[in-house]
């Protein structure tokens, strides 16, 4: 998000005259870190792409899991990098 | 979160011409939190974090938290383990009041607290959590709840549930009311039964749990009766709506629960009645005739009064259940929405996750998972998504799901409560 966020929010507040949700994360985001944090179950480690194919592999089953299955099916793989984006931003 | 906010601040200030008057002039818009539980304290951080002015009311000198109370039910934590002070959010300077907010004047954009005072807000976001429908069980009110606790607000009636569990002979009966839907917690009846079963077949191994139940149904049914079969053959017995199971009145001096068909003597009564949204959700004309409060799901504003956001237990948003989990996602969902408004952007479509550990023994968990998205104006279930974990899953899986459940403690509290 480093990368991506700003210079989304630059452009459209440049195209638009109004500051389009510079804060608001992604639908689902901000309910990860309810189970997510440094340290707890810590993603910290993760680039965005680990994450996106973490969540891909949950979401088909090739990566066993308790319940980030049940999670990821509930997210399309644009919505997960939309997600891990956010996750990683800074 | 501080570090995005700065972020935004500093790239926003070459913007600062575009953006639009009015999100300028509400900036340093202040933000009434009545309730400090996982809800209110959540959605207080993150408007906090957001930059905005936060004022949180809360009745209470401490939290106790009712996610892991049946562990201390059970014996194997403290009421030191689930109580937690404000002090952190006040230290992150959120005005913290200790007082009941008793009215709210949404004409004036005022909360009234029982001593009189007024606070000014330009927005009001309500987390008042549930109170007990005393008058729904003959003969139950509060002074019977402290003969048959219903240990359904943690805290006082936590400790007491666990002296008389203590204090009972073994071969007693531990009588479990359960309150038809919706209430606070589904699944928490069952979790229940079991951690108490926990620590009876260990202390009192002759005695019995005996749930009453005002359903037919319950969350995660299947696995809590795989549960305890493997944990506590014979011990929980479950009568369930159709066969009498309804709690219709109660006399705490003979420890009589009375059904329709039935009247059961027990040893300790665990009375947890119908609920509804906190009293200040009624005085604020935010709660409907179902004493529940509808609100939008991209902003969790009230449908019925404009500029109070309702959230947690007190909300009726759909399908989402009224868990600590549901509170603190949906916290985080109205901050962000709250902060758009008032700078004058349109909330954009959220997406929410609910999760609901149960125990039933310190090793031995489960879950059920729900993702939602709005239809129609209300939250509903992503169908390929969500549901509970496996029947017949091996004793490692539900502790490793026991291990989780704890770590998911550990991180909701911080995240409420820093
Ligand atoms: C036994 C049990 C086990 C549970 N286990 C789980 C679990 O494992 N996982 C899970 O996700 N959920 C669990 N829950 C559900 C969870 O406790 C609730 O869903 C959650 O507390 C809801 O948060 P809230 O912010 O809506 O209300 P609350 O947490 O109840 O917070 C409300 C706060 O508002 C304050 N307040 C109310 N009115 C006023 C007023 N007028 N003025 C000032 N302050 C006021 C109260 O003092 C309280 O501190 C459990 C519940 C029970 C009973
Ligand atoms: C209810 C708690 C919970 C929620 C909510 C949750 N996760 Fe997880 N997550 C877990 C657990 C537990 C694991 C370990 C795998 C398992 O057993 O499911 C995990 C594992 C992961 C991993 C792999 C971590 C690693 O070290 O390889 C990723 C990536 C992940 N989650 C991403 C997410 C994202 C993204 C979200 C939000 C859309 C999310 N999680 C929401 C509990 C949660």
């Amino acid at each position: 998000m480093q990368t991506f966020f700003p210079r989304l929010l630059a452009a459209s507040a440049m195209l638009t005259g109004t500051v389009v949700m510079a804060d608001s994360p992604p639908a689902g985001a901000t309910s990860c870190t309810g189970c997510h944090a440094a340290d707890t179950i810590s993603l910290d480690a993760l680039s965005a792409d680990e994450i996106v194919q973490a969540m891909a592999d949950f979401r088909s089953g090739a990566r066993d899991s308790t319940l980030m299955q049940r999670i990821a099916a509930g997210f399309t793989t644009g919505e997960a990098e939309a997600i891990a984006a956010w996750l990683t931003r800074e | 979160m501080n570090q995005n906010r700065r972020r935004f601040l500093v790239s926003g200030a070459a913007l600062a011409l575009a953006v639009p008057l009015r999100a300028r002039a509400q900036a340093a818009a202040r933000i009434v939190v009545v309730g400090g539980g996982y809800g209110g304290a959540s959605a207080a951080r993150t408007l906090r974090a957001l930059g905005h002015d936060v004022v949180l009311i809360e009745a209470s000198e401490t939290y106790v938290s009712c996610p892991f109370s049946n562990t201390v039910l059970g014996g194997f934590a403290d009421m030191a383990d689930i109580t937690f002070t404000h002090d952190r959010i006040a230290a992150e300077g959120i005005e913290v009041v200790r007082a009941r907010a008793t009215d709210v004047n949404a004409q004036a954009r005022q909360v009234v607290l029982e001593d009189g005072t007024t606070l000014d807000y330009d927005r009001l976001l309500l987390s008042p959590g549930v109170d007990m429908i005393f008058d729904a069980l003959a003969g139950y009110d509060a002074a019977a709840a402290e003969i048959m606790p219903h240990a359904w607000k943690a805290g006082a009636q936590t400790s007491l549930l666990r002296a008389q569990l203590e204090a009972m002979e073994d071969g007693g009966t531990v009588a479990i009311a359960a309150p038809a839907n919706p209430y606070r917690c589904p699944p928490g009846p069952y979790e229940r039964a079991s951690l108490i079963a926990h620590y009876l077949s260990q202390a009192k191994p002759r005695s019995k749990v005996l749930i009453l139940d005002a359903k037919d149904a319950f969350s995660k049914r299947g696995l809590f009766e795989e549960a305890w079969e493997a944990l506590y053959p014979g011990m929980i017995e479950w009568v369930p709506q159709s066969s009498g199971g309804t709690v219709t009145g109660v006399d705490p001096e003979t420890m009589t629960l009375s059904t329709d068909f039935d009247s059961h003597t027990v040893a300790v009564a665990n009375v947890i009645p119908p609920q509804r949204a906190g009293a200040i959700a009624v005085a604020a004309g935010v709660a409907d005739a179902s004493g529940w409060c509808p609100v939008t799901p991209d902003s969790f504003e009230s449908t019925l009064v404009p500029g109070i956001h309702v959230i947690g237990d007190a909300c009726f948003v759909g399908s989402m259940p009224k868990s600590a989990f549901s509170a603190n996602a949906q916290a985080k969902v109205a901050a962000y929405a709250i902060d758009a408004i008032l700078r004058g952007d349109t909330p954009s479509e959220p997406r929410l996750i609910n999760t609901c550990y149960s125990l039933a023994a310190p090793d031995y968990a489960f879950t059920v998972v729900g993702v939602y998205r709005p239809v129609d104006g209300r939250l509903a279930d992503i169908e390929e998504a969500g549901g509970t974990s496996p029947l017949g899953s091996l004793n490692e899986v539900h502790a490793k799901e026991a291990e989780y459940a704890r770590s998911w403690f550990a991180t909701i509290t911080t995240e409420a409560f820093g």
